[in-house]
């Protein structure tokens, strides 16, 4: 019977992790650097980026991994003019020109040159065209910390706005990426060592134990072993497999 | 022959697979994204900080959602380190850098002395004060940061939720006869069970609840078997009171606690029934007893109006089965026997934004008819143990009719009063997973022999396979 435990839980896990667990983890899928001001849940708010009243937000982070940053675009009455859109931390100053051209609503998407690490910064955007648009913006309970302001005015809206990667990635390229952006805001103790045992626990650990566990409690319930047969009595072949 | 007192391996096993998948959904989930977590955090920082206990049975407050309802920490924390956009909202990401850390730590360091006090009106302080009075425990021992402080009651929780294990464990040993294969089986049901990892491991009040439950319906189980001797009585009152003052929903829990003691009591009298009594058949008080019951429960619902015991009824009727002729709609919203037992028992985590994909709840609801065909052909395989534990088994089968019942009958006093909400939801049955565990066990064991070691492998492997994707999908959610 122990041996028939482990086969029934050795086919399910296997298959399990092949047609399961596998594509799952192995696909690729655009990972974000970081998002400081997530699109709104509920309500779509806009800001004004008018021709010579530039906005700006702080308190953003650029993760070391940022090669692009992605915003949304309100051009109501047509297409979008030229926008630049300047990032700039300690020791990192970049200035991107978004071409004019977007549609109503269309995102944004410009490439950047990856800062050397993760660095709070301020963001700008500037409208260089004549034709007043906007930017799509959160002013609910999703608004974030970086609040834009409209030269120098405060408008309690956070601008859509988020940092990714180049390229798409699978969850299993960026485990150790993952883990360590688990340990943040966590309490010290919740480091990387901790994290990946208990990974490691999880995911080879438990189906380990609880299988054996089961086969144990056979052996406790004196089930384990081969059961007492009569061999002088004729079986059908059902009995011989279901004994 | 002595019995050991030593802790069965099979359960040090499976609270070891508990203790670790605890710690993992704990510390992978980012702060606040539990359901009403910041609210249920508020409780316990009023109590340890501000030193008052805000329990009011005032029908008016704010939601959790709201400012005013939590303290300027908490507050501070929703915007500074991104929390509140995140929840719920699958556009947002964690703000996941040592940089985020430390923006958020300068403006921490801003706050007044009076952060932690604030916090009024939440409608979570309408709950009883049970939970959050222990929680000030490991609150206080943690101090440190806002951070700290979270994550150690939802390490609390995590503890508490062993207990939920062991307590399973030891009521299947008394339905099972101390089968250790079913006993595991049972307890590694509930160990592996994907949502209840998932509520259990944010700070939340239902798993003191759930912990108490499993230990009242363990009580009621002694209650049959040995008689109602005081230590026992006094044991199960104490635990069904705690749950009430833990959780308004532990009330479903008083009437079976009562008719575990009134079966045990009468049980041990030797079914007395003198005179004219004794020529009654015993069916009679049974039915007059169910019907008392249902009419209590009725009149509770519908706020003591008459005229709506129908509405009642037919609600009850239409949230498992479909419409009779002439049944009318029923209040509310759709919401039915689907949406409890399936998508939100299994299959919805977080903020309900994550969930599992429909062919996989398709596959659990194939799952959940076979267990239950097997369950009766379990019932009827295994009769006469069955007819031996009759106590026992009436027990739990009350136990589970009438807490659902109470349920429903809190559900549609509420919709009585807001049709939008539905109120019943899969996370409240929780309070009865252990009786979800030795339902599966029972199942598995309607089968024979090397069959049932086979399938109870491949059961605990597709049971490990649910835990594992639902882990996940919600780490793809948030870190993805």
């Amino acid at each position: 019977m122990r041996r028939a435990a482990i086969a029934g839980a050795a086919v399910v896990l296997v298959l399990g992790f092949v047609f399961v667990v596998r594509p799952f983890v192995a696909e690729q899928r655009p990972i974000p650097a970081s998002i400081p001001s997530p699109a709104s849940v509920d309500a779509v708010d806009i800001v004004p980026l008018e021709p010579k009243r530039p906005v700006c937000f702080d308190d953003a982070v650029a993760e070391a991994h940022a090669e692009r940053f992605t915003f949304r675009v309100a051009a109501p009455a047509g297409t979008s003019p030229e926008i630049s859109v300047t990032i700039v931390g300690p020791d990192y100053r970049y200035t991107a020109v978004i071409p004019p051209g977007l549609q109503d609503g269309q995102i944004a998407d410009a490439p950047m040159p990856a800062p050397l690490r993760d660095l709070p910064v301020r963001v700008c955007f500037r409208n260089r065209g004549d034709v007043p648009i906007g930017l799509f913006a959160a002013n609910d309970r999703t608004r974030s910390r970086s609040t834009a302001r409209v030269a120098g005015e405060e408008t309690h809206k956070s601008v859509w706005f988020s940092f990714g990667e180049p390229r798409w990635h699978a969850l299993t390229e960026r485990l150790a990426l993952t883990i360590d952006r688990m340990t943040v805001f966590r309490p010290g103790y919740v480091g990387r060592a901790l994290l990946w045992i208990l990974a490691a626990l999880f995911v080879f650990g438990a189906p380990i134990a609880v299988v054996w566990a089961y086969v144990r409690a056979l052996r406790d319930d004196g089930l384990g072993g081969a059961p007492a047969i009569d061999v002088n009595r004729r079986r059908s072949r059902w009995r011989r497999f279901v004994d | 022959m002595r019995r050991s007192r030593r802790i069965p391996l099979p359960l040090l096993a499976v609270l070891a697979v508990v203790l670790a998948e605890g710690l993992a959904w704990a510390f992978a989930v980012p702060a606040l994204q539990g359901a009403d977590e910041g609210s249920h955090f508020a409780y316990v920082q009023k109590i340890a900080d501000a030193r008052d206990i805000p329990w009011t049975r005032s029908d008016t407050g704010v939601p959790g959602y709201f400012p005013g309802g939590v303290s300027g920490e908490q507050r501070l924390a929703w915007t500074w380190a991104g929390l509140e956009p995140l929840r719920g909202n699958r556009a947002a990401r964690p703000l996941w850098t040592r940089e985020d850390e430390r923006i958020w730590a300068r403006e921490n360091a801003k706050l007044g002395p009076d952060a932690k006090k604030e916090g009024e009106n939440n409608l979570v302080f309408r709950n009883p004060p049970l939970y959050y009075l222990t929680a000030v425990v490991p609150y206080e021992i943690a101090g440190g940061t806002f951070f700290d402080r979270l994550y150690a009651l939802r390490l609390y929780n995590v503890a508490l939720l062993l207990v939920a294990v062991v307590l399973t464990w030891l009521l299947a040993g008394e339905l099972f006869g101390r089968r250790r294969e079913l006993q595991t089986l049972a307890a590694a049901a509930v160990a592996l069970h994907p949502v209840l990892l998932d509520v259990a491991t944010r700070v939340t009040p239902d798993v003191l609840l759930l912990t108490l439950a499993a230990a009242a319906l363990y009580l009621m189980t002694l209650v049959v078997k040995r008689g109602p001797s005081w230590q026992l009585v006094a044991g199960l009152v104490a635990v069904v009171a705690a749950a009430c003052f833990t959780q308004g929903r532990a009330l479903g829990l008083v009437a079976p606690a009562l008719f575990a003691i009134g079966l045990g009591w009468w049980r041990s009298r030797g079914s007395p029934r003198p005179g004219v009594l004794a020529r009654i058949p015993a069916v009679v008080p049974w039915a007059v007893g169910a019907v008392v019951v249902l009419v209590v429960v009725a009149a509770w619902a519908t706020r003591f109006d008459i005229g709506e015991a129908t509405g009642f009824w037919s609600y009850l009727w239409q949230f498992y089965l479909p419409p009779l002729p002439g049944m009318s709609e029923p209040i509310g919203v759709s919401w039915d026997v689907e949406n409890v037992y399936l998508n939100r028992f299994f299959g919805t985590f977080v903020q309900f934004e994550v969930g599992f994909p429909q062919d996989l709840l398709d596959a659990i609801r194939i799952a959940i008819w076979a267990g239950l065909v097997l369950l009766g052909v379990s019932a009827w395989r295994h009769r006469r143990a069955l007819w031996e534990r009759r106590d026992v088994v009436a027990v739990l089968v009350v136990a589970f009719l009438l807490s659902v019942l109470a349920l429903h009958a809190a559900a549609f006093r509420a919709l009585l009063i807001n049709p939008a909400d539905p109120v019943i939801t899969g996370r409240y049955l929780l309070m009865l997973i252990p009786l979800y565990g030795v339902g599966v066990a029972a199942a598995v064991a309607a089968l024979p022999g090397r069959v049932r070691a086979f399938a109870a492998g491949g059961l605990l492997g597709a049971m490990f396979l649910l835990q594992l994707s639902a882990f996940g999908l919600v780490v793809e959610r948030f870190y993805a």
